[in-house]
């Protein structure tokens, strides 16, 4: 699977089979490292800035670039004196907020858009699908910068622009799935006792697609970290001085010779919760996607 | 064939047509002013009115998209809001140095990820498997922005091997290929792992079909399995992915060309976009736009060429 920086993977391997409770490995390696990573960094992140760390904005211009534990701060602070670890906590809870709503959102509309589009097919099909086509034509980072770049990077227009570019790769990604759900007999059967379009899309087709759903929502969430924490290094994220760990590792690298662990450490964090994710991808499938499990024996 | 290329030619050239839209479009999406964005609150009336003339800002919309037409048929993008200079003139004296980026890191990545993914394909569950799916999977993970800017703090500042910013190479060419290692380096990583895992996944796919137990029972050598059967079938999707790619690594050359000083088509649109020079970035979006079409277009000729069910969907 594409899971570049760059752009968004499009999970369409994977394919909605009903797995028999019984042959599903929740207990993978894969993804029980993955929630070990993930789940500590998603309190950390939730939780951690209601705990009263410190002001992640406060200076202490007489312990700039100070090294690791000095003066209480714990991991050092940066070139005006701003607690690191403080910083990247508060910076991580940005990170997640942006990563977290963007996908919700886009999940959602994506979701609806291509169970419509495989429902309804004719007309329905042809427009929302067309307009997935062409949003998936570029990669999502590039139309992210070009738009950022004109309306601004603050938290809305980050959250809204990115849920507009992951919307298209839930929709292919169900609509793919619904067309072969809606063939099975229990459609048929809900139709023929009289259910509403609406109730056969929620109640029969929508718990069908779930599986897909999951592992594309996991992929995604990995991928907008990713993006958000790219437009941050670039300027285009939350502005300064509210701390992004994008912006974090931007500013870091002006200081590389002094204090070269100042860009270490928000990097490790990015690539824990990054690798956390996509960890978590891969044992869902692991443990969802019969066809990888078939392959392993 | 040639229906499907003509239908695909169509596609690409109605894509080009929104493209050019959007882009028309996107400084109209600044709030407020965009001359007042672009210049600050301080600028004078008279600079003002030069910034609204040179985006292109006085006439009415319809008008407005008319010309840009027109200026686009001439492959005039306007002037630099910052220095004047043709927009144009810049991105064609930038662009070979950001294929040269591009086009290494691609080969790159096809040399190190098609064997390692094969290779893994062929020892999977073993040691060799587990290192190189455990190098995709950490290549995957880590932001390009903060794998290339490890390099540096290791290769460039703490060990001093490599030079860290683009040396000319009609001044020194050696020097120009060590600068070009790191930059390289970092953007193939993304691609090798993604390679490694698709190979390594179609090959395993192709490895359980019945096809492969057949010429397996008849007695063929594994190397001729390998290459007759596995490889020919495995690769089709391998080719489709990496055409997408490629046009991914159009946008890994932003973050690479900003961490590495390299003064091709990406880091000006870095520098634009922090100078707000809108009319230089209207015109690198719509170039890169159009790069990316490109690419998409020559991909689904290989791919329908590769994989004849494709042409006739």
């Amino acid at each position: 699977m594409p899971t570049s920086t760059l752009e968004l993977g499009t999970s369409s391997q994977v394919e909605p089979v009903a797995a028999k409770r019984s042959n599903v490995r929740w207990l993978n390696p894969r993804l029980v490292l993955g929630l070990l990573l993930v789940i500590p960094l998603l309190l950390i992140g939730f939780i951690g800035p209601l705990l009263n760390l410190g002001d992640p904005l406060a200076t202490d211009p007489l312990n700039s670039l100070s090294p690791i534990g000095v003066n209480g701060h714990l991991l050092g602070t940066d070139q005006n004196g701003r607690d690191l670890l403080v910083r990247m906590i508060v910076g991580l809870r940005t990170s997640l907020i942006v990563t977290v709503l963007s996908v919700a959102i886009g999940g959602s509309v994506g979701t609806a858009g291509g169970l419509m589009a495989g429902f309804y097919r004719g007309w329905v099909e042809q427009v929302i699908m067309r307009i997935v086509d062409v949003f998936l034509v570029f990669p999502a980072i590039l139309v992210a910068i070009a738009v950022i770049s004109f309306v601004g990077g603050s938290l809305p227009n980050l959250i809204l622009v990115i849920s507009l570019l992951i919307a298209p790769v839930f929709a292919r990604v169900i609509h793919a799935s619904t067309l072969v759900e809606v063939q099975r007999d229990f459609v048929e059967a809900a139709r023929a006792v009289g259910d509403t379009n609406r109730r056969i899309i929620i109640t029969h087709i929508f718990p069908n697609v779930t599986t897909p759903l999951f592992i594309e929502l996991a992929l995604m969430l990995g991928q907008v970290v990713l993006i958000e924490a790219s437009l941050s290094f670039l300027g285009l994220g939350v502005p300064p001085p509210e701390p992004t760990l994008g912006n974090m590792v931007s500013t870091a690298r002006g200081y590389m010779f002094n204090a070269p662990l100042m860009l270490v450490w928000p990097s490790i964090l990015l690539a824990a919760l990054v690798m956390g994710f996509n960890l978590t991808v891969d044992g869902l499938r692991d443990a969802l996607d019969p066809r990888t499990n078939s392959a392993k024996k | 064939m040639i229906r499907f290329i003509i239908r695909r030619l169509l596609v690409t050239v109605i894509l080009a047509f929104v493209v050019v839209t959007v882009v028309f479009l996107l400084l109209r999406l600044i709030p407020g002013d965009p001359a007042v964005a672009a210049l600050g609150e301080n600028a004078t009336e008279d600079q003002l009115a030069v910034a609204r003339q040179r985006m292109g800002l006085n006439d009415n919309i319809v008008v407005q998209y008319a010309n840009w037409w027109g200026k686009i048929a001439r492959f005039d993008m306007g002037d630099s809001l910052i220095d004047g200079r043709p927009v144009g003139d810049e991105i064609v004296r930038r662009l070979p140095r950001t294929f040269e980026l591009i086009i290494a890191a691609a080969l790159l990545a096809l040399v190190v990820g098609l064997p390692a993914g094969l290779f893994a394909a062929t020892r999977r569950n073993k040691l060799g498997d587990g290192i190189v799916t455990g190098f995709a999977l950490v290549s995957l993970s880590a932001p390009l922005f903060v794998t290339g800017s490890l390099f540096v703090l290791l290769f460039g500042v703490l060990l001093k091997w490599l030079p860290t910013g683009y040396a000319d190479p009609s001044e020194n060419m050696g020097k120009h290929l060590l600068s070009l290692i790191m930059p390289v380096a970092a953007l193939s990583l993304l691609l090798s792992a993604s390679l490694i895992r698709q190979t390594r996944a179609n090959m395993l796919e192709v490895l359980g079909q019945d096809y492969v137990r057949t010429a397996r029972s008849k007695g063929l050598a594994q190397p001729v399995i390998l290459r007759r059967h596995v490889l020919k079938n495995g690769l089709i999707p391998v080719a489709a992915s990496f055409g997408i790619q490629l046009a991914a690594l159009l946008g890994g050359t932003v973050v690479t060309e900003a961490i590495f000083n390299w003064p091709g088509i990406s880091s000006l649109l870095v520098t634009a976009i922090s100078r707000r020079d809108y009319t230089t970035i209207q015109g690198l979006i719509l170039v890169i736009a159009l790069i990316v079409l490109i690419i998409n277009f020559l991909t689904e000729l290989v791919y329908a060429y590769l994989n004849p069910r494709i042409r006739y969907q």
